[in-house]
Parts: C-alpha cells; structure tokens; sequence
C-alpha cells in the first residue's frame, strides 16, 4: 500500500535513493509526491540527471585518444616552462614576511570567519579558540623574528611598520576589507607572507574550512616555502566576501597581539 | 593501481624520480577526464583540465603531503580546477549582460538520440548556472555527493564535519538548486 510522504520524507529516500538503498515501494512514494510538488519533481529531475550515468561507466566511456592525448601535451608543456620555473623558485626567498604575515593572518581570518559566521551555528565557541590560537602563533610568530638572520636596520623597520599599523588600526573602530588586502597589495607579490608551518597551522585551527574552497585552495598552495602574497590574493579573490564588510578592529588587534603590547586586553 | 601504490609513486616523485609522474599520469589520466566531463560536460575542455591539473601537481609536488592519499589529493587539486573554471564563468555572467558568457560552458552530445541529448545539454547547462547561486560550502556538498557520486559518509568524514551537519548542508543545497532551476525555467 502507498502512504503519502511529504517533503522532508522525500529528502530522506532521494539520500537513499543515491545509496541505491531505497526499496520498490519508497521509489514509488517518491513519484507520487513530485507529481504533486513541483519543487521536489526538480530534484527529482536533477538526480536523475546526474545519476544516468555512474562514474564507473563515464570512465570506461573516456575516448582513448582524449586519454592518450594528455601526456605528450603536459609533457611538451612542462618542457617549455621548465627554465621560467627555475628562476621563479630563485627569486622568492630572503623576503621579510612579519608585517605582511600579520595582514595576510587578518585577512584569511576574515574570510574564513565570514564563511563561519554563515554557515555555522558553533561560531562563537569556534571563534574563541581560533583566536587564542592565532594569539599563540603570533607569539611564535615574535620569537621567530628575533632569531631571523635579517639585518637589524630591516628589523627595525619591520618592526617599526607592524606597531605604525597597529596603532592605526587601533584609532578607528573598523576597517574593510578592501583596505586590508590594499595592505597585501602594498607587498611584492612573491613575498613569503607566510611559511608552510604557518599555513598548515592556520587551515587546521579552522576545521570547516576544510569544507569550503578556501579549505581546497589552502591545501593546494600548501607549500614547502609557504605562501606568497600573490598566491593569498588570488584566494581572497576567489572568494565571493564582501569588499566592503567592516571588520571590528578589537578583533583584528585581539589576533594580531597588538592590543596586548598597546596596552588594551 | 591502488591507493597504497599510487602514494608511493607520488612519494618517489617527490624525491626527484620523474619517471613516476609519468605513471601517475598514466594511472588516474582517465578518472580526472570523467570526473571534470561530470562538471563541465565536454570531453575536450575535460582533457584540456585535466591537462592543467598535472602541471599544477608537478609544480606543487612539495607540497604534497605522503602521509595522505595521493589520490584523494589530486582529485581535490583536480576538482578546485574545475570548479574555478566555472567560477570565472558565474563571475563574467554577473558582470556582462546577457547570457552570451555561460554559452562558453559547451556540452558534448552522446549522438544516441540528439533530440534528448540536446535536452541533456540544456539542463546540464543550466544546472551549472545554478550551481553558482549556491554558497561554497553547500556547491562542494553538493558536487561531492550528488555530482560526483562519492559516498556521504566519507565525504563528511573527509571534511571534518558531521554527517548529520553534511546532510543539512546537502538538504539545503538541493533545494536551493530546485528553486533556481524553476525560476530559470518559468523565465524562458
Ligand atoms: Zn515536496
């Protein structure tokens, strides 16, 4: 016998119809109700659609010679880029990453907390501990720069930028975030702002981010030499965020440490 | 070639043995191909993808991390192309009027019956329009589960959410996809 099912019942079986775990009768009840509920027929319709054909049958349906045809093109396209490749790697080390490290941090912080702030509900208790735990980055972040082999003119200088920022920062009660990726901007765009260490630090304080391209951009620069500014720009560009979202600045400073050293907890 | 097999390779790669991207190229060359076809729905932008996946994993193989699957790296690589392929779609479509730019997205006709393929086409197109109207988190939900087929608990698993959250979040994205399709529908 048929039973009328209603919407959110619908859901469940469309789950267990992608399982292939819904028997004769629930398929049954399934076109019963998307003959009466137009939003349901085109999910109905949309599954059906993806489902016709199995990634197993599509892989076997690959035209060989589309296959064969991959590796002398990615092989001839490695060959000429090769040499390019080389003197890139060469030129992107020796760059002092503090101040842009602290920019890069805010901004990456604001994406993916913009993201959570959307979309999931424990954001207060997430962000809490995301930020103690940008905190202790920071402080390792600190203890680096006092043993980095820069000359100490440039440290002083780095230094000397990071607390000017802070300071402006501190003046006025938010920021957008247009103004701060103009802070990546003012960067040279293979600039390390951030070292591998770092990153993988960062995307694993934020676990859901794993869920969003954020998280899949994150795991593809993750890189041995870090993360250039460039790089981290075109990610902030990927995202669909806001240019003109206003960001509190306590709570910029709040990660940044700079409300600890300018005196306001 | 199994997962063991291929991260092993990968991690002979890593250590400078170049003859071991070619058999990696050669092992998964086909499931990047039918995975990017599922997106895109054309086999030459699907090769010309996967093309650019390989070089993107031969410049990036530092940062591979041996201790995950290769597999499930690459096709994370992989899929992030895909789907920045679209995104620069979605995102000249809101900027120019019209709907010349979502016409680039060609779909490949199976020739069995061109009337119905034709059809296939149109809807396929029209779903990736729609799968822009979707917000991150919900399109790789929903490319995850319901395009590429893979199974929900070990998406949920590998995105380090719950599956109850990964179901939600799947629910929300179908319906929204509804939505948008009827309206481009009644539009016409
Ligand atoms: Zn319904």
């Amino acid at each position: 016998m048929n039973q009328r099912i209603d919407c959110e019942v619908f859901q469940d079986q469309l789950d267990a119809l992608s399982e292939a775990q819904l028997p004769d009768e629930g398929m049954e009840q399934l076109r019963l109700h998307a003959a009466s509920c137009p939003q349901c027929a085109m999910q109905l319709r949309v599954h059906e659609h993806l489902a016709a054909r199995s990634p197993r049958d599509l892989e076997a349906a690959v035209p060989d010679e589309l296959a064969g045809s991959v590796w002398p093109r990615v092989r001839a396209e490695i060959a000429t880029h090769e040499s390019a490749r080389e003197s890139e790697r060469s030129r992107r080390h020796g760059w002092s990453w503090l101040v842009p490290a602290l920019a890069a941090a805010t901004v990456l912080l604001i994406v993916g907390s913009g993201l959570l702030y959307r979309e999931v509900k424990q954001l207060h208790e997430r962000e809490t501990a995301l930020v103690h735990q940008i905190g202790e980055q920071q402080r390792r972040l600190a203890e680096l720069d006092l043993r980095t082999s820069m000359d100490p003119a440039a440290r002083a200088a780095s230094l000397a930028g990071r607390t000017v920022w802070e300071r402006a920062l501190s003046r006025r009660k938010s920021v957008s975030v247009a103004e701060l990726e103009a802070m990546l901007h003012s960067v040279p765009e293979r600039a390390t702002v951030f070292s591998a260490a770092e990153m993988e630090a960062l995307s694993e304080s934020i676990p859901f981010w794993t869920a969003t391209a954020v998280g899949a951009a994150l795991s593809e620069i993750r890189s041995d030499d870090g993360i250039q500014a460039g790089e981290l720009l075109r990610l902030v560009a990927t995202l669909d965020i806001e240019p003109g979202r206003r960001i509190p600045t306590a709570r910029i400073l709040a990660i940044s440490g700079g409300a600890a050293r300018l005196g306001r907890s | 070639m199994d997962d063991r097999e291929l991260t092993a390779l990968a991690a002979a790669f890593q250590r400078g043995d170049e003859g071991s991207f070619k058999l990696l190229v050669d092992a998964l060359t086909r499931t990047l191909i039918a995975m990017a076809y599922r997106y895109i729905g054309d086999w030459e932008w699907a090769r010309d993808l996967t093309q650019e996946t390989w070089i993107r994993v031969y410049d990036r193989i530092r940062r591979y991390d041996p201790a995950r699957s290769f597999r499930a790296w690459v096709l994370a690589v992989h899929r992030n192309g895909c789907l920045s392929h679209l995104r620069r779609a979605w995102v000249r479509q809101e900027t120019t009027p019209g709907d010349e730019v979502i016409k680039e997205l060609p779909i490949a006709h199976h020739g069995r019956n061109p009337e119905e393929d034709l059809e296939r086409s149109e809807f396929h197109r029209r779903l990736l329009v729609a799968l822009g109207e979707l917000s991150e988190s919900q399109r790789l939900v929903f490319v995850r589960v319901d395009l590429e087929q893979e199974d929900q608990k070990e998406v949920a698993q590998d995105l380090g959410i719950k599956p109850a959250t990964l179901r939600a979040t799947l629910h929300f994205a179908r319906k929204r996809l509804a939505s948008v399709l009827r309206q481009s529908e009644e539009s016409q």
